[in-house]
């Protein structure tokens, strides 16, 4: 279980024009299931390559367990990928699994007992002298993964390996990646679109824009205190106010005034160094919202609602998801929030109801506001 | 604008049925979103109804009219594919213009038109840029607007998986967008969206679930959640799904209606691990039979404390927690439930229930999620006790579905 470590990794193309990453500080640690996501453009690709040896970085070092490989060839870093395609030769499962030994020349004993290994791992070793031909997604892409692991590899590279099977088989079959990679003793690295996926199944996030590393966090972190706009919505999707600050009580207690007439908001947010009158970002998460009726007894209810901020609300529109309710709600000031709510939520609101919303601060979060809130907002 | 009907519509290619007896209507100016896993049939489907292919039995109608043997420029369908399939040597105005500059004369207008659908689309002095100067929900609102120029107001909006390959929080706001461009006063637009994604059929204003070749249900997203036909709809709409067989103990009538506007009846269950549950459906059932609860993961509310009301209440102990994002999942194994009424006697009552629980052999693996907000999470931890219940109104009732067929469809362990 090798740790990876990149030293101020920068990679130019195209004599100086594109810098598709920059300056890039990185260790994944042994055995550490990490996913790697972006927009496409960010540079997650050219990152994967320079880590595997395939493309060779412009300023840099490259370590894998602490040896400077970054002049070492692909084959010799002890590196296996998984591809979306799956990339399966038309042999029978045992001969695919163990092609890359046949081709060293390992003895036959240690071939045997490497691809025994693997394919119990992945759970296909009844299935050895099968043609993988006509199986399902799910089963190529066992497939694959034995063969990554037959392959002696330490670390696996996968690029969307479960982007090819239906949303409802992928949902299911990751957990079984990750049992997989955990049995098998691997560092992993995935690029994946799906976001839920990386959250659901990855030790650490990584996530890349512009050739910049964003943030590196459990998911757990990411989600809850993202660093920039950026990746807050690029992670589950995020709701902003514009507003501006009023009034600074103590270093990290700021009094919020929401644009064009909208409501006051005193919000505690540490490490922050915003000063008066600054134009700010307020940034929540469509579930941290809650939903009252006018009049609503708080008093008397079983929930503690204490310090919860409360404001009046129209509902826009509501709709489904098959998992939540969402609704489209109107603040005071014409501004828009998105709110989520489990299907079993009790009210059933309809549109154009008044409402109040209520927000507890410490799930809000302030961001400076960035030069340009459309880019910093845009997922592509 | 324009009311479809398919009337006994088979599809066979290379001696395989891809279409079994498709029998569907969409009305004129809905929202119809067709789903299914893969080789359901949706691309044949979407073949058919633009005219790619030939249907081997059965009729085709556009507004009554019978155009099976029209070829695909007579049906006037706009259909924008996954991979948006743009010109890259033309503007995005000659992109969207080119089918009409095909077959009429006065480029003007035609020009003038283009003008017209781009502002629908957001896309207003853009039309001289090339598709690859434009960002790729810029591409998306392109293929939108073409696939719009191409029906020339009267024909059917065909979506063909239009999202598939894109980040799952990009595609909720494409799609919210896409529906409201084809739903806005100017269009109104007849519209079939085909997706595999759950979420997204979701949109729809009536969903067509489609497995191997046979449509399985018709109906809004509310009857498809909550009274589907049958345990593959549930579950595929479904993130999990947990499955209790038991045996009816107690029928009750209850004061309230069901989603089906049918009056809702209490049922109890005793399951094989000696639970006592209760569903309210609007399906009939008797003292005595074997019936099966599916409840989703995420119906289930979780607490620390005992609940006064031990109503559908279970109590276990934590197997596994993952941080989701927006839900926590947890994994509790329940060995035994709390004290429950059935008429009107105390079925069982554990005092000590901490010492019993660790005790008592494990009997059955529960999956919940819950929201991550602050009033449901209560920080749970691996190896605590905790109480979880679900609202008996979201149970979906089906008489008892076989062990095997449980297991294969809800690929349970």
């Amino acid at each position: 279980m090798p740790e990876i470590r990149l030293d101020h990794i920068t990679k130019i193309f195209d004599n100086g024009k594109v810098i598709a990453v920059n300056n890039v500080n990185l260790i994944i640690r042994d055995g550490d299931f990490v996913f790697l996501l972006g927009p496409s453009g960010c540079g997650k690709t050219t990152l994967l390559r320079t880590i595997s040896g395939l493309i060779q970085p412009t300023q840099g070092r490259v370590f894998i367990n602490g040896l400077d490989v970054t002049d070492s060839p692909p084959q010799s870093r002890g590196i296996a990928f998984v591809f979306q395609n799956f990339n399966i030769f038309p042999l029978t499962v045992w001969e695919n699994c163990t092609y890359a030994l046949n081709v060293q020349g390992y003895s036959r004993d240690y071939i045997i007992e490497k691809g025994e290994r693997a394919l119990e791992i992945v759970g296909l070793l009844e299935r050895a002298d099968e043609y993988p031909i006509g199986w399902g997604n799910g089963d190529l892409q066992r497939l694959g993964i034995a063969r990554a692991i037959c392959s002696g590899a330490r670390i696996l590279i996968m690029d969307e390996p479960l982007g090819s099977l239906d949303p409802k088989i992928s949902a299911e079959f990751r957990w079984e990646l990750r049992n997989i990679i955990k049995d098998a003793h691997l560092t992993a690295i995935q690029v994946t679109h799906n976001q839920e996926e990386a959250m659901a199944i990855g030790d650490r996030i990584i996530i890349m824009r512009d050739g910049h590393l964003l943030q590196e966090d459990t998911p757990d972190e990411l989600y809850k205190y993202p660093t920039s706009l950026f990746v807050g919505n690029f992670l589950g999707g995020i709701n902003i106010l514009e507003g501006y600050v009023i009034h600074i009580d103590h270093p990290d207690v700021y009094h919020v005034k929401i644009r064009l007439g909208g409501p006051k908001l005193i919000i505690n947010a540490p490490y922050s160094r915003f000063s008066l009158d600054e134009n700010i970002i307020v940034a929540f998460r469509p579930e941290d919202v809650y939903l009252f009726p006018l009049g609503y007894d708080f008093e008397n209810s079983q929930a503690d609602w204490t310090g919860i901020f409360l404001t009046d609300a129209i509902i826009k529109s509501k709709f489904h998801t098959g998992k939540e309710r969402r609704f489209i709600i109107e603040i005071d000031n014409g501004d828009e929030i998105e709110i989520s709510k489990p299907e079993t939520f009790k009210y059933r609101f309809c549109e154009g109801d008044n409402i109040q919303i209520g927000l507890f601060m410490d799930d809000v979060r302030l961001f400076k506001y960035p030069k340009n809130l459309q880019k910093e907002m845009d997922l592509q | 604008m324009v009311r479809v009907e398919l009337r006994h519509v088979s599809f066979i290619q290379n001696k395989v049925e891809i279409l079994h007896d498709i029998n569907l209507i969409i009305e004129d100016q809905e929202y119809l979103t067709i789903v299914g896993p893969t080789g359901a049939g949706k691309t044949s489907l979407v073949g058919l109804l633009s005219g790619l292919y030939q249907p081997t039995k059965g009729q085709i109608l556009f507004d009554g009219v019978d155009v099976t043997h029209f070829p695909p420029y007579e049906r006037h369908c706009g259909v924008m594919f996954e991979s948006y399939a743009l010109f890259p040597h033309l503007t995005v105005l000659d992109n969207i213009c080119y089918a009409r500059h095909m077959h009429e004369s006065n480029h003007t207008e035609t020009y003038a038109i283009g003008e017209a659908v781009l502002e629908l689309v957001r896309l207003e002095g853009r039309g001289s840029a090339l598709p690859h100067e434009c960002s790729g929900g810029m591409q998306q609102r392109i293929a939108l607007a073409r696939a719009i120029m191409a029906l020339e107001q009267k024909g059917l909006l065909i979506l063909d998986e239009p999202f598939k390959a894109l980040d799952a929080g990009l595609r909720m706001n494409l799609r919210r967008e896409v529906r409201k461009i084809a739903k806005s006063k100017e269009l109104q637009m007849t519209t079939v969206h085909v997706t595999n994604d759950m979420q997204e059929a979701m949109m729809g204003d009536r969903i067509v679930v489609l497995d191997q070749g046979r449509i399985r249900q018709i109906g809004t997203p509310q009857e498809i959640l909550y009274e589907p036909v049958d345990l593959f709809v549930a579950n595929f709409f479904s993130t999990e799904m947990n499955y209790f067989n038991g045996k009816v103990v107690e029928v009750r009538m209850v004061e309230k209606i069901g989603f089906k506007g049918k009056p809702l009846q209490r049922v109890v269950i005793q399951t094989k691990e000696g639970f006592f549950l209760f569903a309210k459906t609007e399906k009939n059932f008797e003292i005595g039979d074997k019936v099966t609860f599916l409840i989703r993961s995420q119906y289930f509310q979780a607490r620390h404390k005992r609940r006064q009301d031990k109503t559908n209440s279970i109590v276990g102990k934590v197997n596994r927690v993952k941080f989701m994002g927006a839900w926590l999942r947890i994994e509790m194994l329940a060995p035994y439930q709390l004290e429950t009424f059935v008429n009107g006697n105390k079925t069982h009552s554990m005092k000590n229930h901490c010492v019993e629980l660790s005790l008592e052999p494990p009997k059955k693996l529960i999956k919940i999620e819950i929201p991550t907000t602050r009033v449901a999470v209560h920080n749970f931890q691996v190896g605590e006790t905790i109480t979880i219940y679900y609202p008996s109104q979201y149970v979906i009732v089906f008489p008892q579905i076989p062990q095997p067929e449980l297991e294969a469809t809800l690929r349970v362990n």
